[in-house]
């Protein structure tokens, strides 16, 4: 049994978790829910003696302590799976899976690795890289690692993003067995619903710092959204803009196109967009998606085929000729390769605007807090603001005549609120013209936001499927690696 | 034959201190540290080595001075960097200057001094045996000992739970946190390793390759190429050690070609290394050019021998890490 009490954790003036008590018994399925930045991680870190707590007490088989540290965690059976796994990807897996454990010899290590993975029916090379894996073999192995070390104890940050619904379904069955049969303890954070309403013994709510509530069943889901999002549970998504008929002139067209990325490339690509259409990238880490969206800006190389925007070839993909052609790629990674982290807000204006430079204060206020609801003073570093305002900002740079957005992950660590505002911003640049290409690993998203779905497979496109008929399990068989005519002979 | 066993046996005495200084910063790269005080280090330890072994009459007694110096300038880089949070490269391109200057201030009264040195080992038994014998059956001390780190360096790194640990925090000192790993402390033992190595590559110069001590030592710059020959071996000490063996072959090289070609003035043959390492380097890396990447597309079969041609470095080098801060 662990006993939290009281637990505070401040980063400067930010409370990231606010006097939290909790009890965890064994043999329990928990579901720790909130909305990004509600301080469930933070919770979870301290729990795991990653980080340490500003004041509060641990109590674990009796014994209370100020703080864990990552060895005292595991010498009391506490492990946890991290979002992006935490692990060595230049090195071997059976490096990565003997790190931290007691003494072993390479055989040793192997041969258990083994029967591990054949208890839970998974098979891993021991000699080959982990950066070989896809993210959810990671997740795998890293949790076979956890057990190995005898946790009893398993906090799951977000285990299900990147991964398809059938390994999902896989990992919830494991997880159950374990606490089930083993009496394992088994912590799930994460900010989808239907994962806490389908697994949880009991739901733990988080909001901005503080455990506001905890429910166990029956659950009442109107009730579970409204502790978790307060009042912006109540907003409106707007609805897809309809494409016009008939259909103008294609925004996009590729003609055989091949990217050549670092790591790979992916040949023979041959699609087209229409203005107004959203069109979202589904696919596992490392199927082709990265790539797509880079080569379509410029930022990996095009060694063949052309490209059609509005009508015009292009046989080269410079980025800065794409850019001035309206093409604007907004990265998952925006502090690192969007904004400029040391910089001011106005200074990103200045910077992107040259032409407004007469009228800043004015044009900052019209672009920034009018339109996009930037709530911070003009003179906050770019690193000091919450992924919200980050994209906020993002969003707002890029010029009105864009025509064509390429979006990795858009709503990355934003909480529900901005989610939506960034949706219904993107939505309304469609349905004045422009065309949208996004890519997100929460398949919710992208079932929900677009006209047409690509789906990768193998770094190469899978099939390409209309919004009628993408459900959840279609695009799921699609990712790992089902063909369309293997689908429809399953449904019959 | 016997010519060519002797060029090879002056080779393995001139990469010696290299090989010896190339495995220390590999060692202190792996574990994500850059230490760039070398050129410095490696007089200091030269210096120091030499003025020791003169004062005691004990070579061995100096190269054990030397490799205490360079631990100890290792040390102060370490936890200038690693404790403390500052740059490694301001500090370490600081303590190159300061050791540098230290050594020629210091070393004034051995400045031109008759001194001991490291002398010959006979291996008994393998002298007569044709190219063997020149290469391996009388050889300075210091050729048997960087040869010996060689093995020694790879077999720690990849044979042990220590070399795990140590490419571990070089790979992802979070992760090594998280697997409850001290990483500031492993980083700092492998900049104390990397460092006495170093400090051994100096002994090695004063007290065998270039024995004595002088202003110039003749040493100079010898920690700028080893900094290269580390990139150049790709972070893997045998591939580094064959590094600086193939430098030390340039070097070697171009002291014959002189016979040959009286016509060219002497500094192209002293100054041609450095453009020859700086256009191998190129090579090596080749692979990661785009151009490069379309022609092995186009012809399949080149991909395999392409492979372990370009090389990563160790994903954390050169980063900070503060385990209170957390995940």
């Amino acid at each position: 049994m662990i006993v939290l009490k009281d637990i505070h954790k401040h980063y400067g003036r930010v409370r990231a978790n606010d006097g939290i008590s909790l009890t965890l018994e064994p043999g329990h399925i928990y579901a720790l829910v909130g909305e990004n930045g509600a301080g469930k991680s933070t919770l979870m870190r301290v729990l795991a003696g990653h980080t340490r707590p500003t004041s509060g007490q641990i109590g674990i088989n009796d014994k209370t302590i100020s703080h864990l540290t990552p060895k005292l965690a595991r010498k009391y059976g506490v492990g946890m799976l991290y979002q992006d796994p935490l692990d060595f990807p230049a090195m071997p897996i059976w490096e990565n899976f003997q790190l931290g454990a007691p003494k072993r010899t390479k055989r040793e290590v192997i041969d258990i690795l083994g029967e591990l993975s054949y208890r839970l029916d998974a098979c891993f090379l021991p000699d080959e890289t982990v950066s070989s894996l896809t993210v959810g073999e990671r997740q795998l192995l890293e949790l076979l690692r956890l057990l190995d070390l005898g946790a009893t104890t398993l906090i799951l940050d977000e285990p299900t993003t990147g991964i398809t619904p059938e390994q999902k379904q896989d990992l919830f069955n494991l997880l159950m067995k374990l606490a089930r049969e083993e009496n394992h303890t088994i912590i799930l954070v994460t900010h989808k619903l239907s994962e806490a309403l389908e697994m949880a013994d009991s739901i733990l709510i988080m909001r901005q710092g503080a455990l506001v509530s905890t429910l166990t069943p029956p659950y009442d889901e109107n009730e579970l959204v409204s502790l978790m999002f307060g009042e912006a549970a109540k907003g409106v998504v707007s609805e897809l803009p309809e494409i016009p008929s008939p259909a103008p002139p294609p925004r996009l067209r590729m003609n055989d196109a091949l990217f050549a990325g670092p790591k790979y490339s992916m040949g023979s690509l041959n699609f087209t967009a229409r203005p107004g259409e959203c069109i979202g990238l589904a696919g596992l880490d490392g199927s082709g998606q990265e790539l797509f969206l880079r080569g379509l800006c410029g930022l990996d190389r095009m060694p063949g085929g052309t490209l059609e925007l509005n009508g015009k070839t292009f046989r080269s993909n410079d980025f800065n000729v794409l850019r001035r052609a309206g093409v604007h790629f907004v990265p998952a990674d925006r502090l690192g390769m969007a904004l400029f982290p040391a910089l001011s807000l106005m200074e990103h204006i200045t910077l992107t605007f040259p032409d407004h430079n007469d009228d800043l204060g004015e044009f900052y206020k019209s672009q920034c807090v009018e339109r996009f609801n930037l709530r911070a003073d003009p003179d906050t570093q770019a690193d000091e603001l919450s992924g919200g305002n980050q994209q906020r900002l993002l969003l707002s740079l890029i010029p009105d005549n864009a025509s064509l957005l390429l979006m990795e992950y858009p709503t990355r660590g934003l909480d529900a609120g901005s989610s939506r505002q960034v949706w219904n911003h993107l939505k309304d640049r469609c349905a004045k013209g422009a065309s949208l290409i996004f890519f997100s690993p929460d398949l919710d998203d992208v079932l929900e936001h677009s006209h047409r779905i690509i789906v990768f497979y193998d770094r190469a496109i899978a099939a390409v499927v209309d919004r009628k008929d993408a459900t959840m399990d279609v695009i799921g068989a699609l990712m790992a690696g089902k063909t369309l005519a293997e689908i429809k002979e399953g449904q019959q | 034959m016997e010519i060519f066993a002797l060029t090879l046996a002056g080779i393995f005495m001139a990469g010696a201190p290299l090989v010896l200084a190339t495995l220390g910063e590999t060692l202190t790269e792996k574990a994500g540290i850059i230490n760039l005080s070398l050129d410095g280090s490696i007089l200091l330890s030269a210096m120091t080595a030499f003025a020791i072994s003169t004062t005691f009459d004990n070579p061995w007694l100096g190269v054990l001075g030397g490799m205490g110096v360079g631990a100890l300038i290792a040390g102060v880089l370490g936890i200038i960097g690693i404790y403390l949070g500052q740059s490694q490269l301001a500090v370490g391109f600081i303590l190159t200057l300061l050791c540098r200057d230290l050594a020629y201030f210091l070393g004034h009264s051995f400045s031109r001094q008759p001194g001991p040195d490291l002398g010959m080992w006979t291996i008994p038994g393998i002298g007569d045996i044709t190219f063997i014998g020149p290469l391996f059956g009388s050889q300075s001390p210091v050729v048997y000992l960087s040869l010996f780190a060689i093995f020694l360096c790879w077999w720690w790194m990849y044979r042990t739970e220590g070399g795990i640990r140590l490419r571990a925090v070089g790979e992802s000192p979070r992760a090594a946190f998280g697997r409850g790993i001290r990483v500031r402390l492993v980083r700092l033992c492998y900049c104390l390793a990397g460092g006495a190595l170093v400090g051994m590559a100096g002994a090695a110069y004063s007290l065998a390759v270039k024995p004595g001590w002088g202003r110039p030592q003749g040493c100079e710059g010898a920690g700028w190429i080893v900094l290269a020959i580390v990139i150049f071996g790709g972070w893997h000490p045998v591939r580094a050690a064959l590094g600086a063996f193939f430098f030390a072959a340039i070097q070697i090289s171009g002291i014959y070609l002189q016979d040959v070609f009286p016509s060219i003035p002497a500094p192209v043959f002293q100054v041609a290394p450095f453009p020859i390492m700086i256009l191998t380097l190129l090579a090596m890396n080749t692979g990661r050019m785009g151009w490069v990447q379309d022609f092995v597309r186009r012809y399949p079969f080149l991909k395999n021998a392409s492979k372990g041609w370009s090389v990563e470095a160790p994903a954390a080098l050169g980063e900070d890490f503060n385990p209170k801060k957390g995940l």
